[in-house]
């Protein structure tokens, strides 16, 4: 049987799983009509198997009477009835016909008798003065044999064909039941895990990226401060110095604006 | 006077009649389960020790059949040899029959095409006859009766009787029945010529078989298309019933209409009480058996003879029958088929 | 045997039978003048030899015997023979119907001896030629007795044959039958002894003599 485990080696994507579950619904679907098909086959199946029993047991008998009133012609005709009956055969006079019968979308051959009637008067006259009447007695009770002969003959050939069938059938619903649907089965399961698996990922990382930024962000905000302390502290020195030193010293003061400036916009976004 | 002549030939008749199955054998043989038992019972208990002795182990009826035929041939053919002139002739006219059905045989195997040997082959050596071989390359009745059949005895029953142009199977079986009838006639005529105990038996024999011949024909041709005009044709101008009960065997329909026909004749009177429709035919046999055994206990005529071939037919038919039930497992109808007379 | 008697010998048989009749009838009635010259005719009876009768009579009576002997032993020996094919057992016991008819032929050899001891010479009458009386009578009664003897043993052998070789076919289906038959052949063959009986009394009247 299958393994648990069993798949198939896809890629697991979005298209991948829609593909592979309507392969699923259609194993299941194919599986029930399988189903089905074998039940009805089995059926038959079943009926033949009867008929055949009862055929056979019926074939049995006629074949022995057949014989036997065969018997019974020789000795109300002696040899000569013999020879004159067997002499008197040149072609066949019951023949075979063939056509089909489709059970479940099985194709099951069927035999059937059909008497040329142009022979039937023909060997009317044999045994006149000698066991005529038995004769045509023996020929009766071999023409319903033959009958039951080909009967019995279809139904065997129905019997095998059959057999075959439900082998075929049996075997097709096993291996969906058994190992197709199992592993497209396990490849939905699997790829939908996966799936998530990758959800779940980038969640994850969304949420570190999240998570960083906000860091950074802390970190930009406690360096601006600090700067803005750092610079506030150096004006307000400067702003000492320059009170001590009036004038001279000017153009230091703007350059130091300019780096505050530059300062101002460290984002990422 | 008579036994000058045929006295061995009748001694040696009798000696196998002697030799006959008896009904203890044929209830011994009844007990038999398998062919292999009753070759064995033959073998030991019997007359045809001699003949199954060298059948091989997958005994068939049909092996078993040859056997008795064997027999039979080689029994009729030492009376034969003895015979002289009147008994000679009387031999001869039993060997008749056969010759019709081996000329019957020929002609069907003429029709289906196949080989003179595969037909010689299956013809009986009692009746056989040396131009038998040209009926197969025959095709018209003239050429038939020109090639064949003019140098032996069916010639003079078989142009006053045949004039049938084609040859098919009804023919056949036609011109099969009525040799058998121009047969049983110049038979009739022959004895007639014979002193006067085979003359009173063979009447009352050759009368009997005439009655079964057109009894036989009639219940056989019930569902056929045999017209009543050439039914009448095939029976013979004597019998005990000839002439009113074969004029109305001829118009008979069913089997009791026979059956109403036969209740008039006291002989046959037993025949119609049972309702099987084959039961006439086995009472026939028997009949025929009862009278040949009448037959058998008179001296120095010919009739035993006749006698002595019937029963030979009956004991292999016999035979076969019982072969055939034990090889089919049907020994419950054991009892139909055998007939015999202490 | 048998045969003689059949359907269309009956009728040429009475109307022969009636033609004697009325010959005879007619001959006794008109004397002289019938068809039958009654009166010749006793003369030529009485002027045959009587050694001529009596020479016939012992030939009837070993020849006759002889042949229905003779008939009898092919009729038996014929079916023995046959039989014996099938059943060599019977051919000591009915030996016996053989030695039956055997015996048929020597009942006609005992009486041809006794009659032929009979004759002596008898002279006959110097004028007439014509023998006694009953020298004459003599000469018949041997005749008589020869032929009596010599036709039952005839008949008696035919029998005696016939119930012999029923005798062997019925022994060689059935040995119990030999018995019985054996009692019926020894009745046959005791026929021939009531033609030997007759013919020894009717010889014993005849005497040749000197008168």
């Amino acid at each position: 049987m299958s393994s648990a485990g069993a798949r198939l080696n896809v890629t697991p994507t979005v298209t991948t799983l829609a593909v592979i579950k309507s392969r699923l619904a259609g194993a299941q679907r194919g599986h029930r009509l399988l189903k089905k098909k074998a039940d009805a086959l089995t059926l038959r199946y079943r009926g033949i198997l009867r008929d055949i029993v009862e055929a056979k047991r019926k074939l049995a008998t006629s074949m022995r009477d057949a014989h036997f009133a065969w018997t019974r012609a020789k000795y109300a005709g002696g040899d000569a009835v013999k020879h004159a009956v067997l002499d008197g055969v040149d072609r066949a006079n019951v023949r075979v016909m063939a056509h089909e019968d489709n059970v479940a979308g099985v194709k099951i051959p069927k035999f059937t008798c059909r008497k040329c009637g142009a022979d039937e008067r023909r060997m009317e006259l044999t045994g006149l003065a000698r066991g005529g009447a038995r004769v045509r007695e023996a020929k009766a009770s071999y023409g319903e044999a033959i009958g039951l002969l080909s009967e019995l003959a279809s139904l065997q050939t129905a019997f095998v064909t059959l057999d075959e069938a439900i082998k075929t059938t049996n075997r097709r619903v096993n291996a969906l039941e058994n190992y197709v649907t199992p592993r497209l089965q396990n490849t939905v399961k699997y790829i939908l895990s996966e799936l998530d698996e990758l959800e779940r990922e980038e969640f994850f990382r969304l949420k570190k990226v999240q998570a960083k930024k906000k860091k950074d962000i802390e970190e930009t905000e406690m360096m601006e401060a600090e700067e803005e302390k750092r610079i506030t502290q150096a004006v307000d020195a400067e702003l000492r110095a320059f009170g001590d030193v009036i004038g001279g010293e000017g153009g230091r003061g703007a350059g130091g604006n300019l780096i505050e400036s530059e300062h101002d916009e460290d984002l990422l976004f | 006077m008579f036994n000058a002549k045929n006295g061995f030939s009748e001694a040696h008749v009798r000696g196998c009649q002697t030799k006959r199955l008896t009904k203890q054998n044929y209830a011994e043989l009844s007990r038999c389960d398998t062919l292999e038992d009753i070759k064995t019972y033959l073998q030991t208990m019997s007359d045809y020790s001699e003949y199954v002795r060298d059948l091989q182990a997958p005994v068939r009826p049909v092996d078993i059949i040859e056997c008795c035929r064997k027999r039979q041939i080689a029994e009729f053919n030492i009376c034969c040899q003895q015979a002289s002139s009147p008994l000679s002739n009387f031999l001869e006219y039993l060997t008749y029959g056969y010759m019709i059905d081996n000329l019957v045989l020929a002609l069907n195997g003429m029709l289906r095409g196949r080989t003179t040997e595969a037909i010689l082959e299956k013809c009986s050596p009692i009746g056989f006859f040396d131009s038998l071989s040209a009926v197969v390359v025959s095709s018209s009745v003239q050429e038939l009766y020109r090639l064949a059949l003019v140098d032996t005895p069916l010639a003079s029953y078989f142009s006053s009787s045949i004039k049938a142009e084609d040859l098919d199977e009804l023919n056949i079986e036609l011109i099969r029945n009525v040799l058998y009838k121009e047969y049983l006639q110049d038979f009739m005529v022959f004895c007639n010529k014979m002193d006067q105990n085979t003359r009173q038996l063979m009447e009352k024999l050759l009368s009997m078989e005439a009655d079964r011949h057109a009894i036989r024909i009639t219940l056989n041709s019930f569902g056929t298309e045999l017209s009543k005009a050439d039914r009448r044709n095939l029976y013979t101008n004597f019998g005990t019933m000839y002439p009113d009960g074969f004029a109305r065997l001829a118009n008979c329909e069913t089997v009791d209409e026979v059956k109403r026909i036969l209740v008039a004749y006291p002989e046959f009177r037993e025949l119609t009480k049972s309702d099987d429709p084959h039961y006439i035919d086995r009472g026939l046999r028997v009949l025929e058996l009862e009278a040949c055994g009448q037959a058998l206990d008179e001296q120095f005529n010919f009739a035993i003879f006749y006698a002595f071939v019937k029963f030979q037919e009956n004991e292999i038919n016999n035979l076969m029958w019982l072969t055939e039930c034990v090889a089919q497992r049907q020994k419950s109808s054991l009892g139909e088929g055998i007939v015999y007379i202490q | 045997m048998p045969g003689i008697l059949h359907g269309r010998s009956i009728p040429v048989i009475a109307a022969l039978w009636t033609f004697t009749l009325v010959l005879l009838v007619r001959g006794t009635r008109t004397e002289g003048s019938g068809f039958i010259d009654w009166a010749r005719l006793w003369v030529l009876f009485t002027r045959i030899n009587p050694y001529f009768f009596s020479a016939m009579g012992i030939a009837a009576a070993v020849g006759l015997s002889v042949a229905g002997a003779a008939w009898g032993i092919f009729i038996t020996g014929s079916s023995l023979l046959g039989a014996a094919v099938h059943t060599p057992r019977i051919t000591s016991k009915n030996l016996i119907s053989v030695i039956f008819c055997e015996a048929v032929a020597i009942y006609g050899v005992i009486i041809a001896i006794i009659l032929s001891t009979k004759l002596e010479y008898v002279p006959s009458d110097p004028d007439t030629g014509a023998f006694h009386r009953t020298t004459m009578m003599a000469g018949y009664a041997v005749f008589a007795s020869g032929l009596t003897c010599g036709l039952a043993n005839l008949v008696c052998g035919i029998c005696v044959g016939v119930v012999g070789s029923s005798c062997a076919l019925a022994d060689a289906a059935n040995p119990t039958l030999f018995v019985k038959i054996l009692v019926i052949e020894i009745f046959g063959s005791a026929l021939g002894l009531f033609g030997v009986i007759v013919a020894i009394i009717l010889s014993s009247n005849a005497v040749f003599e000197k008168v």
